[in-house]
C-alpha cells in the first residue's frame, strides 16, 4: 500500500512543483488564502483520483497483488497528505511572500473544508466516475445562481458577511470538534468508498 | 494440488450477454489454449479469473483458493498479460517497473534486464511511443519477471509481426520446461495453439462448448466430404453442421470412428483444425437460432 | 539421438515420436539404462505440446521400451526376449528385402526365390 502511495506523489512531481508556482502566482494576486487553499487541494484530490480512473489503470492495479481495500485506502492517504502538503506550501509561501505566518485559523479551516469536500467527492467518483463530477458542480452551481436570482438577490453579500461573522466566532475549541467530526465523516466516507469499489465491475 | 483454476457453475449476467454456468478445470504443469469467436466470452471469464469481475453465482478458486479471503496471495503468483495494455502512459519502462516490482516478494531484477535485453526494449523512452508490439513485449518482461506460478494472457498474440509469434511461443516451451509453471491463454488465432497447447477450453456464445486435449479434439473430429447423395435427415444429425452445395457436402463431426463406420470408402476424411471447429460450432448455433 | 518429425505428416506427431525411438532402440543405437532427455525437454526441442511427448513415452512405457523413475527420468529398458526377437525379425526382413531386390534385378520369379529359400531353410538345419 506504501507502493501506491509513493506512486500517486511520484506520477505527479511535475505538477507538485507547478502547483507550488501557480499557488505564488495567486498569493501575489491577494485572493483570500482560504479560497486558493480549498481550490488547489480539492483540484488536487481529483487530479490524483483521475489518473487511476482510467479503465486500463484500474485494471492493471487490481491484477497486481494488491486489495481493492488497498487501493481505494492510498487514494484517502494520499490525498490527506496532499491537503498536508498544500497547506505547508501555503505556510511557506506566506511566510516568503507575506514576511510573516498565515492565521492558524486560516489553516485549520482550509485543512476542514478540504477533507469534507473530498469526503463528500470520493465515494460519487468510485460510485458513478468523476466526469459526472462536473454535472454534479454545473447543476449545484445553475442552482445557486436560481436561488439567487429569484429568492435573495444579495445572496453573495449575505454569504460573505455569514464568513465574517463565523470567522468573528472562532475558537479554537470550536476549530477542534469541527475538525473532530471532520476526521469521522473522512473516515465514513472511506469506508463507503472501499464498500463501492469492491463491488465494481472492472 | 493438480488443479490450478478451478470455475465451478460461474454465472455472471450483463444486459445484452450472458456467461452461463461455466465450468472448466486448469490442470498445473500444462498450455491450455482458451479459444472462441470475437464476443465468445473469453475476455470476460478472464476478468472473472482475474477477479476483475465477481461472479453473480458460482464459485472460482485459483491454487484451491478463494479470493475472498486470499486475494493477495493468489495475485502474488499470477502473471498477467491483456490485449489492452494497461501501463501508464506517461511513465517510462523502468517508472512502471518501479512501481511494479516492489509489489511481488518474489521479483527478479536480474531476470526483467534478461527480457528487456532480449526483447530490445528502450527503459527511458516513455510508454506511450511505444508500438503495440513493443508494449506487448514490455507486459510480458514484467509478467514474467517475478517466476509466477500461472500466467495468464487474453489475445497475447493479436497484433504482434509473425518473427515475434515465434519468439513468444517458444518463450512459453521454455516456460513449461518447468512443470510448475501453468499457462492459460486466450487466442482466437488457433495455428498458434498447434505446437504449444496440450488443452483446450472451446467457448461459445458465453457456453463451454468442450475441454479437452488438443490430442484428442484432433484425434476425434473430422471434416467428411462427399456428394449429397450420401446424406439423409438421420445421417445429418451426427454432423455438428453441414455446409452443402450443388457439387457435394463438407460436414464437421465428433466422432471419427462413428462416422467412418458410416460412410467407409464413400467420403473423404480430412483432420479438422480448431479453426474448422469453430466455424462450424458457429454454424450449428446460427442454424438453431433461425429455427428458434 | 536424432528425432526428425513432420507436422504435415498423416502420421500423428506422438507416433512418430514413439516410432522412431523404438527404430533407435531396436537398432542398438540407444542401449539400456540410456537416459532420455526429459519430455518437457523434448516438446522444447521438437516444438510440440507437453502433452504429446507425454503421450508419446506412455506409450513406449506400455512397449516396455523405457521405464521411468519418478523425479529420475525415462531411461532405455533391457531388452526382453521378445523385443530381442522382434529386433533380430526386423533383421532378416532387411536381409530378405535385400534379397528380393536383387532377385528383381536379375528377373528371378517369387517361386524360384521361394525354392531357393526353402531349399537353403532345410539345409542349414
Amino acid at each position: 500500500m506504501l507502493q501506491l502511495i509513493k506512486k500517486d506523489f511520484l506520477i505527479h512531481k511535475n505538477i507538485i512543483i507547478i502547483m507550488f508556482a501557480t499557488i505564488s502566482i495567486y498569493m501575489f494576486t491577494g485572493i483570500s488564502l482560504l479560497f486558493i487553499g480549498i481550490l488547489f487541494a480539492s483540484t488536487m484530490a481529483m487530479h490524483i483520483f483521475s489518473s487511476d480512473e482510467k479503465n486500463t489503470a484500474r485494471i492493471l492495479l487490481s491484477s497486481l497483488p494488491l486489495t481493492r481495500k488497498e487501493i481505494v485506502s492510498s487514494k484517502y492517504i494520499s490525498a490527506f497528505l496532499y491537503v498536508l502538503l498544500i497547506s505547508i506550501i501555503l505556510v511557506i509561501n506566506s511566510l516568503i511572500i507575506q514576511k510573516g505566518f498565515p492565521s492558524f485559523t486560516n489553516i485549520s479551516l482550509i485543512i476542514i473544508c478540504s477533507l469534507l469536500i473530498i469526503s463528500c467527492i470520493y465515494p460519487f467518483s468510485y460510485k458513478f466516475s468523476s466526469k459526472y463530477l462536473m454535472f454534479a458542480g454545473i447543476i449545484l452551481c445553475a442552482l445557486y445562481f436560481l436561488t439567487m436570482s429569484v429568492f435573495i438577490h444579495d445572496i453573495n453579500d449575505q454569504i460573505r458577511i455569514m464568513v465574517g461573522l463565523f470567522m468573528k466566532f472562532m475558537e479554537v475549541r470550536f476549530l477542534l470538534s469541527a475538525a473532530i467530526i471532520v476526521l469521522i465523516f473522512y473516515v465514513i466516507s472511506w469506508f463507503l468508498s472501499i464498500k463501492i469499489y469492491e463491488k465494481k465491475a472492472l | 494440488m493438480d488443479t490450478v483454476i478451478e470455475l465451478s457453475n460461474v454465472t455472471k449476467t450483463f444486459k445484452d450477454f450472458k456467461i452461463n454456468n461455466v465450468s472448466f478445470q486448469i490442470k498445473k504443469g500444462f498450455v491450455t489454449g482458451f479459444v472462441g469467436a470475437n464476443g465468445a466470452g473469453k475476455s470476460t471469464v478472464i476478468k472473472l479469473i482475474m477477479n476483475l469481475l465477481q461472479p453473480d453465482s458460482g464459485e472460482i478458486r485459483i491454487f484451491g483458493l478463494d479470493y475472498k479471503t486470499h486475494e493477495k496471495e493468489i495475485k502474488e503468483h499470477i502473471a498477467f498479460v491483456y490485449d489492452d495494455h494497461v501501463f501508464y502512459e506517461n511513465l517510462t519502462l523502468n517508472n512502471m517497473k518501479k512501481i511494479i516490482a516492489p509489489l511481488y516478494t518474489n521479483w527478479d531484477e536480474e531476470l526483467f534486464k534478461h527480457y528487456v535485453i532480449k526483447f530490445q526494449l528502450p527503459l527511458t523512452k516513455k510508454l506511450k511511443t511505444f508500438s503495440k508490439g513493443m508494449l506487448m513485449k514490455s507486459s510480458l518482461a514484467i509478467a514474467l519477471s517475478h517466476h509466477a506460478k500461472l500466467i495468464i494472457m487474453d489475445e497475447p498474440t493479436a497484433g504482434l509481426d509473425p518473427i515475434f509469434r515465434r519468439e513468444f511461443l517458444a518463450i512459453l516451451h521454455e516456460l513449461v520446461e518447468d512443470e510448475e509453471k501453468t499457462i492459460f491463454f486466450s487466442t482466437h488465432i488457433t495455428s498458434d495453439l498447434e505446437h504449444i497447447a496440450d488443452y483446450i477450453v472451446f467457448l461459445h456464445d458465453g457456453k463451454i462448448q468442450f475441454v479437452d486435449e488438443l490430442l484428442t479434439i484432433d484425434e476425434n473430429f473430422t471434416l467428411v466430404k462427399g456428394s449429397l447423395d450420401l446424406l439423409d435427415r438421420d445421417i445429418e444429425k451426427e454432423f455438428i453442421s453441414l455446409h452443402k452445395t450443388e457439387l457435394g457436402f463438407e460436414g464437421l463431426a465428433k466422432d471419427k470412428k462413428h462416422i467412418m463406420s458410416l460412410f467407409g470408402n464413400l467420403a473423404m476424411y480430412e483432420s479438422a483444425s480448431l479453426e474448422d471447429i469453430m466455424f462450424y460450432t458457429k454454424k450449428r448455433s446460427d442454424t438453431f437460432a433461425t429455427i428458434d | 539421438m536424432q528425432i526428425i518429425i513432420s507436422h504435415n505428416s498423416k502420421e500423428p506427431i506422438y507416433e512418430q515420436i514413439v516410432n522412431q525411438i523404438k527404430r533407435n532402440i531396436l537398432a542398438g543405437t540407444l542401449a539400456p539404462g540410456f537416459a532420455l532427455p526429459s519430455m518437457r525437454k523434448m516438446a522444447k526441442d521438437l516444438d510440440v505440446s507437453v502433452i504429446t511427448t507425454k503421450r508419446a513415452f506412455e506409450e513406449l512405457e506400455k512397449l516396455n521400451m523405457i521405464y521411468s523413475i519418478v523425479g529420475k527420468g525415462s531411461f532405455v529398458a533391457e531388452q526382453s526376449i521378445e523385443m530381442m526377437k522382434e529386433r533380430k525379425k526386423k533383421m532378416i526382413e532387411e536381409q530378405l528385402t535385400q534379397a528380393i531386390v536383387n532377385s528383381k534385378e536379375l528377373g528371378i520369379s517369387l517361386e524360384d526365390v521361394q525354392e531357393l529359400v526353402a531349399l537353403l531353410y532345410e539345409e542349414e538345419v
